[in-house]
């Protein structure tokens, strides 16, 4: 293999190195490049983030007051804390919509979908694939007055008759369970897929009725892949932007629109910095709790 | 008694199973709608007039689109290549080696995917200074990198996790250097993964809204921000539904790609 490989002639030296330190070289070439990367264009970036939001930089022409104003501001400005608590009430109520609607699909696919599993579990990722932008303005038609599914919205009770259903809070909260209930669902099932189904029968045949199965066997064995869903689902929808804009109205703003304002309309840097670092903020605290309570070893279901 | 029977027998599951193809219907129904709609002649949000391909004769005649097809294209390789280039060496190193760093570092480079996206995007407009004019679809495509490392890091991994080292112990055995190892070994026997993290990183670009929404200089347009754009000026449905349906010739073909290349990788 020597002489047709443009490696060897070049390479040769790190023969003359010790064992350790081949692998030191080894471990800084290889992740070298990806920690750099990370460090310019994510790490850095958020530090300067953190800067303008203490006010430590300021918007170009305006001048910045040093401390917590701008989140005290996010708060006390009752515009921000509106949409904030709204963002954040919506994502709840998402989260425990797709909870409700997305276990008992993970359920079937993982325990009783037998050869038609993995065809399943491709079916609930290929609308990931199809892009947001498409998937929402679907929504829209869907939800729109005279569209498909408008009569069946009416029987349910989420619009009377005659009015329209978008621009309501029910569509945008709707639209964040129809975009984000795969997120809820490929953790629980990851969780699942590894289930010893025999732990239910014996749980049956203990004399435990199904509900009870249910709550006290299947429920706390499936908690990792719950909360994993859980976060997957309530961290995005928190700082929505597509959904709101396109299925609600002015009622329905939430963070994704209140930080587009804030840094392309207003020009606000410094609160549109401190209301993105609160976001960053309750992430890192719901994950760093996730990890606390769970451990390392629970399956994230990304793959 | 019938209800003791019924109940052994499964009235449970029964509904499981229709209360599972429901939830597959209502999951493809708006899908399936942006696609029959593209063929609709009539300007109306949702309302069905007939039969047309005059969407599609449109398009052609709309060069706007297939510049931000070509966009969306460059980005997306750009990402892909960028993203593996990155990517595959470090998932090399975190599996390989064992080192007193590696939990830190594990955690710094998953870090991007966990955060949410906009203010993910917000950071790196303000670290560019705002002026993503002066770099154009640069801008774009490091936004997209920031994220799209971590997954083809995943999809490496995952490979690797499978992978016998021994065999590049061998190779130096007989000659070859470490370096010779990995690039003459290692990669090539592990090839599906290094194309599937493309492939992922491409997808993950090609769909992207949010960071292109943020980092977008003015004037410049990936399909996703044409098809907003389109959609928040009141374009015409059927029109916008169309672009929709280019789109999803491209991204869907291609997630099949994944899937196919990633099987077995847990």
């Amino acid at each position: 293999m020597s002489g047709t490989s443009p490696f060897a002639g070049r390479t040769r030296w790190i023969e003359g190195l010790s064992r350790e330190a081949q692998k030191r070289v080894a471990i800084g070439a290889n992740l070298g490049p990806a920690l750099g990367f990370l460090a310019v264009f994510f790490f850095i970036p958020l530090a300067i983030v953190v800067l303008y939001s203490f006010g430590v930089w300021s918007t170009p022409g305006k001048t910045a007051v040093l401390g917590f104003e701008y989140y005290v501001e996010l708060w006390s400005n009752t515009v921000y804390s509106r949409v904030i608590l709204r963002s954040l009430v919506f994502a709840l109520i998402a989260t425990v919509a797709s909870l409700l609607l997305g276990y008992p699909v993970a359920y079937f696919i993982a325990l009783r979908a037998g050869r038609y599993r993995n065809m399943l579990i491709l079916a609930i990722l290929v609308p990931f694939w199809v892009s947001f932008v498409i998937r929402t303005y679907a929504l829209r038609q869907v939800f729109a007055e005279g569209g498909p599914i408008y009569p069946l919205l009416v029987a349910l009770g989420f619009v009377e008759p005659g009015q329209p259903f978008l621009q309501t809070d029910a569509a945008v909260i709707l639209g964040l369970v129809y975009n984000y209930v795969p997120f809820m669902i490929l953790p629980l099932y990851a969780n699942m897929v590894g289930f010893d189904v025999s732990l239910l029968e014996a749980s049956e045949s203990l004399g435990a009725g199904r509900l009870r199965t249910l709550f006290v066997v299947t429920i706390p064995l499936t908690l990792g892949g719950i909360v994993a869903g859980s976060l997957l689902v309530f961290i995005p929808s928190t700082g929505e932007l597509l959904v709101p804009e396109f299925l609600g109205g002015p009622a329905q703003t939430m963070n994704g629109q209140l930080l587009y304002t804030l840094f392309f309309q207003i020009k606000e840097w410094n609160v549109g910095s401190a209301l993105s670092i609160l976001l960053v903020a309750i992430t890192l605290v719901l994950v760093f709790i996730y990890f606390r309570l769970l451990g390392r070893k629970q399956p994230v279901g990304f793959l | 008694m019938i209800i003791e029977r019924i109940r052994r027998t499964g009235v449970g599951r029964a509904g499981l199973l229709v209360y599972t193809v429901s939830f597959f219907v209502v999951l493809y129904v708006p899908i399936a709608i942006v696609v029959i709609f593209s063929f609709n002649d009539s300007r109306l949000l949702a309302q069905w007039e007939g039969f047309t391909l005059k969407w599609y004769a449109a398009l052609m005649n709309a060069p706007e689109i297939w510049i931000a097809l070509a966009n969306s294209t460059v980005v997306a390789a750009a990402t892909a290549a960028l993203s593996v280039g990155l990517g595959v060496f470090a998932a090399y190193a975190l599996v390989k080696f064992r080192f007193r760093a590696r939990p830190v570092v594990d955690a710094l480079i998953f870090v991007p995917i966990v955060i949410a996206e906009i203010p993910e995007a917000v950071s790196i407009f303000l670290f560019l200074g705002a002026r993503t004019l002066d770099w154009g679809l640069v801008a774009i495509i490091v936004g997209h990198a920031s994220f799209a490392v971590a997954f083809a890091v995943l999809v490496m991994r995952a490979r690797l996790a499978r992978y016998d080292f021994s065999l590049e112990d061998a190779a130096q055995s007989l000659g070859a250097t470490p370096v010779e190892a990995l690039f003459r070994i290692t990669l090539p026997l592990n090839y599906p993964a290094l194309f599937a993290a493309g492939l992922l990183a491409f997808l993950l670009s090609f769909d992207d809204f949010y960071m292109t929404f943020f980092l977008a200089p003015p004037g410049i347009e990936t399909l996703p921000l044409l098809i907003f754009s389109m959609a928040a000026r009141g374009g015409v449905p059927p029109l916008i539904n169309a672009i929709s349906v280019i789109m999803l010739v491209v991204s869907i073909p291609l997630s099949f790609f994944f899937a196919r290349a990633t099987r077995g990788d847990e």
